[in-house]
């Protein structure tokens, strides 16, 4: 994958909201959001976290009627049209990106769920090996298995933002819809998972503990979970834009993790992302 | 119109409301069902082949990611996995802590599935949330019902979908008793709800359906076992875990990704909440039992219909057993203890829909050779 200079999401929101406003404005007189979610390669865990937040959740699904959410209501229209689409999961099979096109076209705004549709997130470990390996290992017979690299949505569609986490952060979430809804661009995370843990007033556990945390160049929006329960954090969320990962990545090799475990560190979450990718990339062998 | 039936076909595309993507081909002849295909086309994600290589201490996040309804429970296999594989023995409190995480995830797993996967089929609705304006009652036990259990999984473990302080040998943070006590009580509050479930599931007109399936499920003697325990059968299987790979054989289908599970020389069986049930009742507490008499259910139960039935009473149980552990316990701090050890290891435990197995090979860096699960999708699925 090249590194292609893409657009940022607040520009294709400002783009968006700017051609969309009056219409929308109008639309949400009219009647009521009609709300997509597709599901592709993942643990259905993002889907079920909609259902998790019930504190807003019902709230905002008042405003929206469900046109098709496989998950939740049988009756479903794949064709849209739609003026949301959450898609949860990585495309890992060629007729999983044909739906997305064509769900692209039928959307309004379309933004992924969660972090294997965001950056790959788990199923996309398996891209530091060969697929033949991958597939040999699981099933004895290969013929009737038709499987690819896992890569995150916007690899094949334009995005309107994104929703990080793993399962996605209610707070984004709520942002996101909740600013579709009334026409105004959405401010997500912009920003580490140290910040976060700053403004709880954590111990570092990098610095104090000399664990190998993930936090300084991981997307916030947790709240810091994993260092105030006391652990590094794991990168769950997935990279934070234009994170130094290679300046990690030594300190690491300073606090003793060999060349196998920072590979691993930068490789479990985000694969095909270039910020972690960097990282992976000064002691890694396998790619 | 005395017409004979012609042989027909059904095709369903995609069955909806059900966690993994699948469809159904069922094959009518003249006076029976010829065959049913369940074409799982749910995408593979093979985590048996990129989890070889990855470390033993990231195993334990990595799996959580294999289910969104049931990260903890492979979470909590792996652990145990890996902890067999290493020579780890984990505290009582540990396995106690575990044992609640255990609770809250099969009670909100059930929860999930009875009232936003079953109840819409039996009112005729295409989704719960069409019913929640008629249901008035029923949406906000299920809401009231889910909060207080999710509330078990973020105190204790951190965060309630992918907990995140369960870890090899232990947990990162220890909740404190008055957090636990306060929890008791919260599900105190909904426990009559759980008990009106039990009413309603119970009351649904179910299809009479006989079989006699053997059901298989972890037994202990002393608790309704969750982590631990020998592999019992309602046809006499007893069995220690570490004999599973000798006793099951899974089988590759060529129209599913999923691989189908069997009992070598035995064949099909059933593992979930009407396998546990029918194996380990008299485990049960007492008011349990009670309830389970009020709606006429008893064992054995044979029809997979009732699979509901033996769900809506677990939840109930569920709850008073976290309400029993959650008083009795006094929390102290420890923190989790694993030196690596190269060597196999295996581990067994009840998620909410059956016995899932997790097994490892680790090398002398803690770094997994070989890894094979088995999930309660694989064993019903050959049934």
């Amino acid at each position: 994958m090249t590194n292609l200079p893409k657009t940022t999401f607040y520009e294709t929101i400002f783009y968006r909201l700017r051609r969309g406003k009056d219409e929308a404005k109008r639309m949400m007189e009219k009647r009521k959001f009609r709300l997509g979610v597709f599901k592709y390669t993942c643990c259905a865990g993002c889907e079920f976290q909609l259902i998790y937040f019930q504190k807003h959740i019902l709230e905002i699904f008042q405003n929206l009627e469900i046109v098709y959410f496989q998950m939740g209501d049988s009756n479903g229209k794949e064709e849209g049209p739609f003026d949301i689409v959450l898609i949860d999961g990585a495309i890992t099979q060629a007729e999983q990106a044909d739906q997305l096109k064509k769900v692209r076209q039928a959307a309004k705004f379309l933004l992924p769920i969660g972090s294997c549709a965001v950056n790959g997130g788990i199923p996309a470990i398996k891209n530091s090996t060969s697929e033949l390996e991958i597939e040999q290992r699981v099933y004895q017979q290969i013929a009737p298995i038709h499987s690819m690299k896992a890569h995150p949505i916007d690899e094949y569609v334009r995005v309107d933002g994104c929703i990080k986490g793993c399962p996605m952060g209610e707070a984004d979430l709520v942002e996101a819809v909740t600013s579709l809804l009334i026409g105004k661009q959405p401010n997500f995370f912009n920003y580490s998972v140290c910040v976060e843990c700053k403004l709880k007033g954590n111990l570092c556990v990098l610095v104090a503990y000399k664990e190998p945390c993930m936090g300084p160049v991981t997307n916030a929006g947790c709240g810091a979970l994993c260092p105030s329960y006391g652990r590094p954090c794991y990168a769950c969320w997935g990279p934070m834009e234009d994170a130094n990962a290679p300046a990690l990545a030594q300190l690491f090799e300073k606090i003793g993790l060999s060349p196998d475990d920072i590979y691993r560190k930068f490789t479990q979450y985000g694969s095909p992302k270039s910020e972690f990718r960097k990282g992976a990339e000064l002691y890694g062998s396998k790619t | 119109m005395d017409q004979k039936p012609k042989h027909q076909t059904i095709y369903i595309d995609y069955l909806a409301r059900v966690e993994g993507e699948t469809s159904l081909v069922v094959k009518v002849g003249h006076e029976n069902v010829e065959e049913i295909k369940l074409k799982i086309f749910e995408p593979p994600r093979f985590f048996e082949g990129f989890l070889v290589g990855r470390k033993y201490d990231e195993v334990g996040d990595i799996v959580a990611r294999i289910c969104g309804i049931c990260p903890i429970s492979h979470m909590t296999t792996t652990l145990q996995a890996v902890e067999d594989a290493m020579g780890v023995i984990p505290s009582p409190q540990t396995k106690l802590l575990r044992r609640l995480m255990c609770l809250s995830q099969i009670v909100s797993s059930h929860i999930i599935h009875l009232y936003m996967l079953v109840l819409p089929d039996y009112f005729g609705y295409s989704g719960f949330l069409n019913m929640t304006a008629q249901f008035k009652k029923e949406k906000e036990n299920f809401l009231q019902m889910k909060k207080a259990m999710n509330r078990v999984g973020e105190m204790i473990g951190g965060r309630a979908l992918n907990p995140i302080s369960m870890v090899v040998g232990g947990f990162t943070r220890i909740p404190s008793r008055e957090s636990l006590l306060s929890l008791a009580e919260e599900i105190e509050k909904v426990l009559p709800m759980a008990c009106e479930t039990v009413h309603l599931i119970s009351r649904l007109p179910y299809p009479k359906l006989y079989g006699n399936s053997e059901f298989v499920a972890l037994r202990t003697d002393e608790e309704y076992a969750l982590n631990e325990g020998r592999l019992v059968s309602s046809q006499g299987l007893d069995l220690e875990i570490h004999d599973y790979p000798q006793v099951f054989q899974e089988q590759q289908e060529e129209y599913a990704y999923a691989k189908k599970s069997f009992l070598k020389g035995r064949g099909t069986f059933m593992v979930g909440a009407l396998a546990r049930v029918n194996c380990k009742f008299d485990q049960f507490h007492e008011q349990t039992k009670k309830l389970a008499q009020e709606v006429n259910f008893g064992i054995p139960e044979h029809n997979p219909f009732y699979n509901n039935v033996a769900q809506s009473l677990e939840i109930y149980n569920g709850m008073l057993e976290c309400i029993r552990l959650l008083s009795e316990i006094s929390p102290y701090q420890e923190k989790p203890e694993a030196a690596i050890r190269p060597g196999e290891g295996i581990a067994i435990t009840e998620a909410p829909r059956g016995i899932l197995m997790h097994s490892y090979a680790l090398n002398s860096h803690g770094v997994v050779e070989k890894a094979n699960l088995v999930t309660p999708t694989s064993h019903n699925f050959a049934k």
